[in-house]
């Protein structure tokens, strides 16, 4: 039952972006920071994880930004997957300028690219819990 | 004794025909003298002295042919002889006499011959009338006449005189000539003839009547009108009354030719009206830079102006050609989106494509129904073969047509075609010229669209260039500053003792510096590329600005600091506005780290004060100054006061602040301190236009 299985895991950070160098770095820094972190490099792959149900994130870290499927529309799609509506998401984008953008998407938090450590686990510490 | 009665009776009947003839002969107003066999003057009366200006006294003895004008000698002897020899009793003719003062007076003599009792020829009497007056009157006449007959045939009118009862009076050869009017005809003087025949030629026959009839009911009015010929004269008419006192005795009609005066009249008002479209076309032709625009202003120049139709085709790249225009009056547009959608062929021997290939204008001024037929090899002048196009071109009408090409550089880069429908207008060289002159114009603005349009692109593939690299550049920056970071924070585990952690914080600390720089100049990258598409926009809410200025003092101040700049705060307390702090706070950080990087080692100063309704934010440094010569030039883009290798960069941090102010309807400035060093102030105006 994946509800029990969801209760005994570390909350799972979920990191959604097409660039390989990011998903690395992020899940790198995510991990030292004692999260367990679920990466995919397209919004496709991520729809299918999420329309899994193998597990239900804490937290969704979203570039906005992506080939075939972006940001924008990933957060319409997951709408209508069940659980998944309801989790956190935060934009990662090189664009500050997008903020107005972002606004309309509901999502509670936007990180300007480049990424900064302290900055990151300040907003992931709100939504989930780290281990130990 | 007195003498018998009937004797006496006699007497006095001789005696009173004496004193009555005598009396007569010396009172009488005429002339009279008596001369004798040998022709000369016996007795003069009173009148003759008077009339030649001579005495009895004087002329007794002298020969008549002595005051005769030397003219005249001739005849009068052969009077004189006609009585002497011929028997002839009178006589009645014309001559001068010569005056003393050399002046001559005309008689009439009328001359009888006196008879002795055998009828032997003894003299002669003549009795003169003065007839001076009346030869001169006679010979004035005859001047006047001949002047008026003279002057009606050197005239370059055509004259016509016709009395009362439409006869005929009087015409010159010139009237005849213009109307050709053969001259049996005007023998005939019958104004109704010559009419039937005149009315032939005349465009407007009806109208001609009319006005003669007008003209017939109102003698006396004076009226002029043009006429026009089928052979293409046109004759300037009028008419006035011929009148003797008040009385009109006929009517004076003059023609005048004046087909040339009037063709260089139009001629005059093309070449105006041409020069007049030129001039517009030119205006309107720059009034766009838009290609389209200006294609549909040149349509518009030329039709309805030049043409009823008008078509523009160019060439392309890749060698063929396109119809880009075609307009036609009055409007249709489903004919338009046919002929637009007709392929040109580029190789096709006329029309467009054969202008386009030739550079070489060409001119149809009468276009024959022939000339729109497909027949076996020919092709239509309009260069296409396309039945619907034809059929098209032939329900518009095409009855003149010119083509010219459109020629900028020395290359072609297209040709329009101009059609006069359904005339009147007929094309000639000079339309053609004219058009050509058009053509070039319009060759200069298409060029220069084209051109405006490249650089537009070049442009926007500039700025899609500098918005793709400074995102693509800010995605590896990402793992880097994590990267560093993450590094920074595992050196804070590393033992103190560590032999090489002193390095590995020197080296791990540059590379953040350097990120930081690198950061940085992508946003500045990102920024410019937002500032030229003008999509900077400003989130804006209500800020304290000595507040902000305090906070970001604060955060600098360690770089402050590590270039050894003691910074010293005056900021006067709540100046308020309605401002977009994250973009004032780049500006403020801008002119600090100038700050530090050219007044290093020295104090600077941050200032904020009211002024005048005007925050008035400054930052002043002791460095090496802005020389007055560069301050304009440093807000601009790629722009940096010190060419020295010492102070790298863009250049662009000083453009973005300005940008930054303007878009706040602030003011940015640089001026040279008093102590030396360089003070950059900013104004913003405390009542923004959004608040």
């Amino acid at each position: 039952m994946p509800d029990s299985l969801e209760k005994t895991r570390t909350p799972t950070v979920f990191v959604v972006d097409d660039d390989e160098d990011i998903l690395r770095m992020t899940t790198f820094v995510l991990e030292k920071l004692g999260y367990a972190v679920q990466a995919e490099n397209s919004a496709e792959r991520a729809l299918r994880t999420l329309a899994s149900g193998r597990f239900k994130p804490c937290l969704i870290l979203l570039d906005l930004m992506m080939p075939n499927m972006g940001g924008a529309e990933f957060r319409e799609k997951i709408r209508a997957i069940p659980g998944a509506a309801e989790v956190p998401i935060i934009v990662l984008s090189g664009d500050s300028e997008l903020t107005t953008k972002v606004a309309v998407m509901n999502v509670v938090g936007f990180v300007q690219k480049p990424i900064s450590v302290e900055n990151l686990s300040a907003l992931v510490a709100k939504y989930c819990r780290a281990a130990g | 004794m007195s003498p018998p009665e009937e004797v006496r009776h006699a007497m006095d009947t001789d005696i009173a025909d004496i004193v009555a003839n005598r009396a007569v002969y010396e009172y009488s107003p005429m002339a009279t003298s008596f001369i004798g066999i040998e022709g000369r003057f016996i007795r003069v009366n009173p009148a003759f002295e008077r009339f030649v200006g001579r005495s009895e006294s004087e002329l007794r003895g002298l020969h008549f042919s002595e005051i005769t004008f030397p003219d005249d000698i001739q005849p009068s002897q052969n009077a004189f002889l006609e009585m002497f020899g011929n028997g002839r009793s009178s006589l009645v003719f014309e001559k001068r006499y010569l005056r003393p003062d050399g002046t001559a007076v005309w008689g009439l003599v009328n001359v009888a011959a006196i008879r002795g009792p055998t009828g032997e020829f003894v003299g002669a009497c003549a009795m003169i009338f003065d007839i001076t007056e009346q030869r001169a009157s006679r010979e004035r006449q005859a001047n006047l006449l001949s002047l008026l007959e003279a002057t009606i045939e050197a005239t370059d009118e055509g004259i016509l005189v016709i009395d009362e009862a439409g006869k005929i009076t009087t015409s010159n050869r010139r009237f005849a000539e213009l109307w050709q009017v053969p001259g049996e005809l005007i023998a005939a003087r019958d104004d109704q003839a010559l009419l039937r025949y005149v009315m032939s030629g005349l465009v407007h026959p009806e109208q001609f009547m009319s006005r003669i009839r007008f003209v017939y009911a109102n003698p006396a009015t004076i009226t002029s009108d043009l006429l026009e010929f089928k052979d293409g004269r046109i004759f300037m008419r009028s008419s006035r009354p011929q009148k003797i006192g008040e009385k009109v005795t006929g009517i004076v009609w003059s023609f005048r030719d004046i087909t040339v005066q009037k063709k260089i009249e139009a001629e005059r008002a093309a070449a105006f009206h041409r020069s007049e479209i030129l001039v517009d076309a030119s205006r309107a032709l720059a009034e766009s830079l838009d290609y389209a625009t200006t294609i549909r202003t040149i349509a518009e120049v030329i039709v309805p102006q030049i043409g009823d139709w008008s078509a523009i085709g160019i060439t392309d790249e890749g060698g063929g050609m396109r119809l880009v225009s075609f307009k036609v009056m009055p409007d249709d547009p489903k004919m338009v989106e046919r002929v637009l959608n007709t392929i040109l062929d580029p190789a096709a021997p006329e029309g467009l494509p054969r202008v386009i290939r030739s550079g070489k204008a060409i001119l149809y001024s009468e276009v024959t129904e022939k000339a729109l037929c497909v027949e076996g090899e020919e092709w239509p002048i309009v260069g296409t073969r396309d039945p619907q196009t034809l059929a098209g071109v032939r329900k518009l009408g095409l009855c003149s047509f010119m083509i010219v090409p459109l020629v900028i550089r020395g290359k072609v880069i297209g040709a329009m075609s101009i059609a006069s429908a359904r005339g009147p207008r007929r094309y000639d060289a000079r339309d053609l010229e004219f058009a050509e002159e058009l053509g070039r114009r319009i060759a200069v603005a298409l060029d220069s669209a084209t051109l405006y349009r490249d650089a537009l692109k070049t442009i926007q593939v500039r700025e899609d260039f500098l918005s793709v690299a400074s995102h693509e550049l800010r995605t590896p920056l990402s793992p880097l500053r994590m990267q560093l970071e993450m590094a920074q924070i595992f050196l804070k585990n590393v033992p103190a003792d560590f032999s090489q952690r002193a390095d590995l914080v020197e080296v791990i600390g540059g590379a953040g510096q350097q990120m930081g720089r690198l950061l940085k100049l992508v946003d500045n990258l990102l920024d410019v590329s937002r500032i030229t598409a003008g999509r900077l926009k400003l989130r804006s809410e209500w800020l304290d600005l000595g507040s902000l200025a305090r906070e970001v003092v604060i955060r600098f101040e360690p770089e402050l600091k590590r270039a050894g700049c003691a910074v010293t705060l005056k900021l006067e307390d709540k100046v308020i506005g309605l401002w977009d702090p994250a973009r004032l706070e780049q500006v403020l950080v801008n002119f600090l780290s100038n700050a530090a990087k050219f007044g290093a080692g020295r104090p600077v100063e941050v200032r904020l004060e009211t002024r005048a309704g005007e925050a008035y934010l400054s930052v002043s440094d002791r460095g090496i100054g802005i020389d007055p010569a560069d301050q304009a030039r440093i807000f601009e883009r790629f722009e940096r006061a010190s060419t020295s290798g010492a102070f790298q960069g863009f250049g662009l941090g000083l453009y973005i602040c300005r940008e930054i102010v303007v878009a706040h309807a602030g003011k940015i400035g640089v001026e040279q301190a008093p102590e030396g060093g360089a003070i950059f102030t900013v104004r913003l105006p405390l009542r923004n236009r959004k608040s």
